[in-house]
């Protein structure tokens, strides 16, 4: 299913800082992680990855740094910053409050909240 | 913040992925990254991080099995991902490039309005066109031309003026009035005389015109051609130009008009000298009839001065001859004076205000487009005529005018061209032409439009009328009048004399009583005149003078002459046989009947009195 692109500006950030909470990690695998992870869902084009991290960045949630991976190469692997772990809770916080409510509307079915639980983790 | 690739780092993987999927698809990928990293325009040391960041994802991509065109295709559009992280990357931009950043574009959009504000007022300035002039010679002519040729004297002065030897004062060097003003003590005397007898047949035609009712100049008559020629002038077609509006006009008549009345004036002296009482009376009626001509016909202050002039010099004369060498006078010719003096009328015309507004009228009419065209914008044309107008004035001293000189000293440092610019009103190089184009749009961008003008010229107007209208009897204090104080507030406010300068070209920074309060002394002198003669009357049945001015009343004298300057009666008394009478003058004090040497026929200082007998 693809999502609207003004649902995934919002949706899009909170993802990746949520990917980076479990470890730093490189452009093309944070493109495979939002790809599995939600079944596609998610999945996002290169073209819209990388201006992402990079004001991820400039706002200060991330930050960037070369680093030899076991293969030999070089990648650019991003990690979560302090700033970012707060964004993270208070995005959380506040997607939270939007399904609540899209349940309580109906819009939502209850049984859902079991697929939302991977986040509490 | 981002840490950057070691320097002289290779952007491309040396074990790369992509490598392995071929040459031909390693290129492919490598080009599709460049032009995506080319698009984002970003400084070298960005796009390097961004190419090698790329090119690893696509070589990740090949790692996990993916094709380049898979890959290619899960990118997304190229152009769309070089505008996003374009924007993305210059957001990761120092601060201090942001501040200077921001900056710059709020220099380039003050730069950007001002050209464009500059524009708007280049274009409304250039594209804006004078109204239809108004042909003021056109009008005088066309008032000249109802005369019946027989009532014209001018075609006589005309002739007369053509026939006139004027070599006498090339050759001599000596101004017309040096001469002409002579007395029998001069040593240039029996030279005036020698001339005038030469020059006979020239003052019989100025007798004759003088005799006509009007003077009937037509400005544009051909005719005039040959008599302009050798006034020194250029022709009439030359001169006054059909719809060309003019801040001026040229009064070469009136010059040599002058030069006419000295010439009559000087004939009936020496006609004195002579003891030649039909001759004297002959010069002294032309005289005073050329004065008549001129008074009746002028439109301007200064032509009306010169007819004044000639009949004030012809009063002086008849004071004289009746109090000194009244022997060569018969009782037919005196009362023959009389009736003379009841052809000068008292009508007072008052000139300064209209003069002063048909001044101002061909000003906008020369400078700015109708009022109907956003309430009329100055031209490129009448900035090229104000700037004349006012490198003109640069080269006249107004001594006693420090209003005006302060008011105009903006526009005149604004100038700041030669001296000689306003000879043809056209810039001489480019220098004055660019200078002329920067005051021009300064001047349109300040300057009020004509329909304030004209509002602000009728208020100022209105208070000098009021100040003018102030009778002689009352002190002239002009340090305190409405239209002095005025003046000044609006001198003392930059922000007003930006906007309504122009108003200082044409008004009076002082206001000066003397043409408009001259009809009421010109009237005190044909009242001292006519008693003059009314006293030789009075003498000649009597056998002496009178002892006070109201034994005249009412056999030789209607009423008693009375001193405009105190509304009380003009001083009279006999002092060592001889009678003197005078008028206390603008002191408004009795300084015992002596006259300055700067008194002339009303106008200038008015210190002192004015003594009309005994005769200077």
């Amino acid at each position: 299913m693809k999502i609207e692109r003004e649902l995934m500006r919002g949706a899009g950030p909170v993802a990746v800082l949520k990917l980076l909470a479990g470890g730093a990690k490189y452009g093309y695998e944070l493109v495979e992680a939002l790809s599995v992870q939600t079944d596609g869902v998610l999945a996002m084009g290169q073209s819209t990855l990388y201006p992402m991290l990079y004001n991820l960045e400039a706002q200060g949630l991330i930050v960037a740094h070369w680093a030899a991976a076991p293969s030999g190469r070089d990648r650019k692997y991003y990690s979560l910053t302090a700033s970012g772990q707060k964004r993270l809770v208070h995005d959380t916080e506040q997607w939270r409050s939007v399904v609540q409510a899209l349940q309580t509307l109906g819009v939502i079915p209850a049984a859902s909240r079991l697929a939302l639980q991977w986040e509490a983790t | 913040m981002t840490h950057e690739p070691p320097i002289g780092h290779n952007p491309y993987p040396l074990q790369s992925g992509l490598a392995r999927l071929g040459e031909a698809q390693e290129r492919q990928a490598r080009e599709f990254v460049e032009t995506v990293v080319r698009q984002t325009r970003l400084w070298r040391r960005e796009r390097n991080e961004v190419l090698m960041e790329l090119f690893h994802h696509f070589d990740d991509g090949a790692d996990a099995g993916q094709d380049v065109d898979q890959l290619i295709k899960d990118f997304g559009p190229p152009h769309i991902a070089a505008r996003l992280i374009r924007s993305a990357k210059i957001r990761n931009r120092s601060w201090k490039w942001h501040a200077w950043h921001r900056a710059f574009q709020i220099s380039a959009a003050t730069v950007c309005l001002m050209l464009g504000c500059l524009l708007f007022l280049v274009a409304r300035m250039h594209l804006a066109t004078l109204g239809p002039p108004t042909d003021l010679v056109g009008q005088f002519d066309q008032a000249n031309s109802s005369i019946a040729m027989t009532d014209r004297g001018w075609p006589e002065y005309r002739e007369g003026l053509i026939l006139f030897d004027r070599t006498l004062f090339i050759e001599t060097r000596e101004s017309p009035g040096l001469l002409l003003t002579g007395v029998p003590t001069d040593p240039h005397w029996d030279r005036l005389v020698k001339y005038l007898d030469g020059n006979a047949k020239s003052l019989d035609l100025f007798v004759q015109a003088s005799q006509r009712p009007r003077l009937g100049y037509i400005y544009r008559d051909p005719s005039n051609d040959a008599w302009l020629r050798l006034a020194g002038s250029r022709t009439s077609a030359e001169t006054y130009p059909v719809n060309v509006p003019r801040f001026w006009i040229l009064l070469p008549q009136i010059q040599e008009l002058n030069i006419v009345r000295m010439l009559l004036n000087s004939a009936a002296r020496v006609a004195l000298e002579r003891k030649n009482g039909p001759e004297f009376l002959r010069f002294w009626r032309a005289q005073f009839g050329l004065g008549q001509q001129i008074h009746a016909e002028s439109e301007f202050r200064c032509v009306d001065a010169y007819g004044r002039a000639s009949i004030l010099d012809a009063f002086a004369l008849m004071r004289r001859i009746v109090t000194e060498h009244s022997e060569l006078l018969s009782d037919e010719q005196l009362a023959l004076f009389r009736s003379d003096l009841d052809l000068v009328t008292g009508e007072t015309k008052r000139k300064t205000v209209p003069e002063l507004r048909s001044s101002f009228e061909q000003l906008l009419q020369r400078s700015y487009t109708p009022e109907a065209d956003y309430g009329g914008r100055l031209t490129a044309v009448g900035s090229r005529a104000l700037c004349g107008y006012l490198t003109f004035d640069l080269s006249v001293d107004f001594p006693d005018e420090s209003i005006r000189r302060t008011a105009l000293r903006p526009a005149q440092e604004a100038v700041q061209l030669s001296s000689n610019w306003n000879q043809y009103e056209s810039p001489r190089n480019v220098k004055e032409a660019v200078n002329q184009e920067l005051i021009a749009l300064r001047w349109s961008a300040t300057l009020a439009n004509r329909r304030e003008l004209r509002l602000e010229m009728d208020r100022l107007l209105a208070l000098l009328q009021v100040e003018l209208d102030q009778p002689l009897t009352v002190s002239q204090d002009f340090a305190s009048s409405a239209y002095r104080q005025e003046l000044q507030r609006l001198v003392a406010s930059p922000d007003q004399l930006r906007r309504y300068w122009p108003l200082f070209l044409i008004l009076p920074g002082k206001v000066s009583h003397d043409f408009e309060q001259a009809e009421e002394i010109f009237m005190m002198a044909r009242e001292a005149t006519l008693t003059t003669v009314a006293l030789e009357q009075y003498r000649r049945r009597t056998g002496k003078w009178p002892e006070h001015l109201v034994d005249l009343v009412p056999v030789d004298l209607p009423h008693v002459p009375r001193d405009v300057f105190t509304g009380r009666p003009l001083i009279y008394r006999v002092v060592a046989g001889q009678p003197l009478l005078y008028s206390v003058w603008g002191n408004h004090q009795d300084d015992g009947g002596k006259t300055l040497p700067s008194q002339v026929f009303g106008y200038g200082p008015r210190d002192g009195d004015f003594r009309y007998l005994p005769v200077d």
